[in-house]
């Protein structure tokens, strides 16, 4: 018995396991970094929208329906590599030499002197891009019609006492528009965090491939089948953690809601 | 009541001359000049959609006239283009004589994110750029003088329509205003409400404050302006001391307009 929980603590704490453990830091990085460049440009969309300028208003608008309208997963399939084969070809413009390019070593880059190499942290911030620009579109429905329900008089106060239009933007609307914008932050922070499981697309060695492949069955050499197919528990820990996840977000979004909601909640609330 | 008209060379502190404003189709302004005097108290009368508000709007130009100037403190406000295409053409200027404009508003619009206290420092501190230590202190006399000096950390959703009213007034008392605007101050407040804010800006008038005042109490009117400007269809129809507009009536359209505010007085007294 005590050298079953011996041999069972050993094998939770080999070195695929922990790499397993330390590879959450990726799907929790993904998520944070891209809720945040989500609501960023979920800022700038709604600012765009805001705008006087009905070509600024033409670019905002559009990013929101047709960014809103593509599949995630394409989407997290082609930035990464659209972005990558850009900047791949705008260095070979620099370094190749037509010759280089004439012989064509290989089908891409033009030559080999503009291979980008992309390692993790390169693919996670790309990946954490991506979703800012997908989700980011989500929020700038959100944040604009947050922005619209802030009560007309307060923002016409502002200007009467000489406030610029930033001021009122930054001081007056913005600061209240949180009120109206959180309860639809938190759904597009929802998903963004469930599409943090698509980071092994990116060739992210991330929690749904680690889980993959400690969960397959395996043999050891010493011991002979440790387990049959297994990936169905370590699956179910996924779970566990993504519902952890909701529980500790809903939290943190209704201590939000009561500060921001300070003065504008009915007291009962706030 | 003030018992003399203030003397003809007094500073004009707000002039406006030949003011027009439509919106759309609808002409709302035709042609208004009238101005308010250093320490001078006027009332704007008339029946609703005689362009009483927009008026008094066109001051701080939150409505830009189509044609006319207004003048504060012998200072064109600056605009650029035609009709209803006109525009504020110098930010800075307008920005200017704006935080020296005390506006109160029917529906008071303070900022529901900030405390009574923060309503008050908000424009002092951030568009006059004054200090801040300076500014709380003065704030929270004025908040003493309104009567809500224990409101000060409260949220104005947590204060009754009076004491929010009067938490604007002193929002606009805490800028030290050249000229008070008052835009129907106590419509949207129940009687027994209306007395609270109604003192308060009497108190204003006898400290010899300019003040420009949209309202539709004729008592009020009566017992607390200079000078009574009756408005009708976009037009000033009669001016004069509160004797002259009130008593010595000589407009028939004004005649009617008070005998209707009155029956309307006495119809809500029996009310109750």
């Amino acid at each position: 018995m005590s050298e079953d929980i011996a041999f069972w603590l050993s094998y939770l704490t080999n070195g695929k396991h922990l790499t397993w453990y330390a590879s959450f830091q990726f799907t929790i990085f993904a998520a944070i970094a891209g809720g945040t460049l989500a609501v960023l440009f979920g800022l700038g969309g709604a600012a765009l929208k805001n705008s006087r300028f009905l070509p600024l208003r033409l670019i905002g608008s559009t990013y929101s329906s047709i960014v809103r309208g593509v599949p995630d997963v394409l989407f997290f399939l082609f930035f990464p590599l659209a972005f990558e084969q850009a900047v791949e070809w705008f260095i070979a413009a620099q370094v190749c030499t037509p010759e280089a390019i004439a012989a064509q070593s290989a089908a891409w880059p033009p030559c080999r002197e503009a291979n980008w190499f992309l390692g993790t942290p390169e693919y996670l911030i790309l990946a954490s891009v991506s979703l800012g620009l997908v989700y980011g579109a989500f929020a700038t429905n959100v944040i604009h019609g947050a922005m619209c329900s802030v009560p007309r008089g307060q923002i016409e106060a502002a200007r009467a006492y000489g406030m610029s239009a930033r001021q009122v933007l930054w001081r007056i609307q913005i600061r209240q528009m949180w009120v109206y914008a959180l309860p639809g932050l938190s759904n597009v922070w929802m998903l963004i965090v469930k599409a943090t499981s698509l980071l092994s697309l990116l060739q992210i060695a991330d929690i749904v491939l680690w889980a993959d492949r400690l969960g397959a069955p395996n043999f050891l050499p010493t011991v002979g089948l440790v387990h049959e197919d297994w990936r169905w528990r370590y699956y179910l820990v996924l779970f566990l953690f993504y519902i952890l996840v909701t529980l500790i977000s809903e939290k943190v979004f209704n201590a939000l809601m009561a500060r921001m909601g300070r003065g504008i909640l009915s007291e009962a609330r706030a | 009541m003030a018992q003399t008209a203030p003397a003809a060379e007094a500073l004009p502190v707000v002039e406006t001359s030949d003011l027009h404003k439509s919106f759309g189709t609808l002409e709302v302004l035709k042609g208004i000049s009238f101005r308010a005097c250093e320490g001078e108290v006027i009332s704007l009368i008339g029946s609703s959609g005689s362009g009483k508000s927009t008026l008094l709007r066109c001051i701080n130009m939150l409505e830009i006239p189509d044609s006319g100037t207004v003048r504060i403190d012998n200072e064109t406000i600056k605009l650029r283009g035609e009709g209803q295409r006109r525009q504020i053409a110098d930010e800075e200027q307008i920005r200017r004589i704006r935080s020296e404009l005390g506006m109160v508003f029917q529906s008071f619009n303070l900022w529901a994110h900030m405390t009574i206290l923060q309503n008050v420092m908000e424009v002092p501190i951030i568009v006059q750029k004054r200090d801040r230590a300076e500014v709380e202190q003065e704030a929270l006399a004025m908040l003493a003088k309104v009567g809500i000096r224990e409101k000060a950390d409260a949220y104005p959703n947590q204060l009754s329509g009076g004491q929010q009213q009067r938490a604007a007034i002193a929002r606009a008392l805490c800028i030290n205003p050249r000229v008070m605007l008052f835009d129907e101050p106590t419509s949207a407040l129940d009687p027994e409400l209306e007395v609270e804010v109604l003192r308060v800006i009497k108190i204003l008038a006898d400290e010899g404050r300019t003040m420009i005042l949209v309202t539709h109490d004729m008592e009020f009117a009566r017992s607390v302006s200079d000078r009574v400007i009756f408005l009708h269809q976009g037009l000033i129809e009669e001016q004069g001391t509160p004797e002259e507009v009130f008593t010595a009536t000589k407009s028939a359209r004004l005649k009617q307009f008070l005998n209707a505010a009155s029956h309307e007085q006495e119809a809500t007294e029996q009310a109750f």
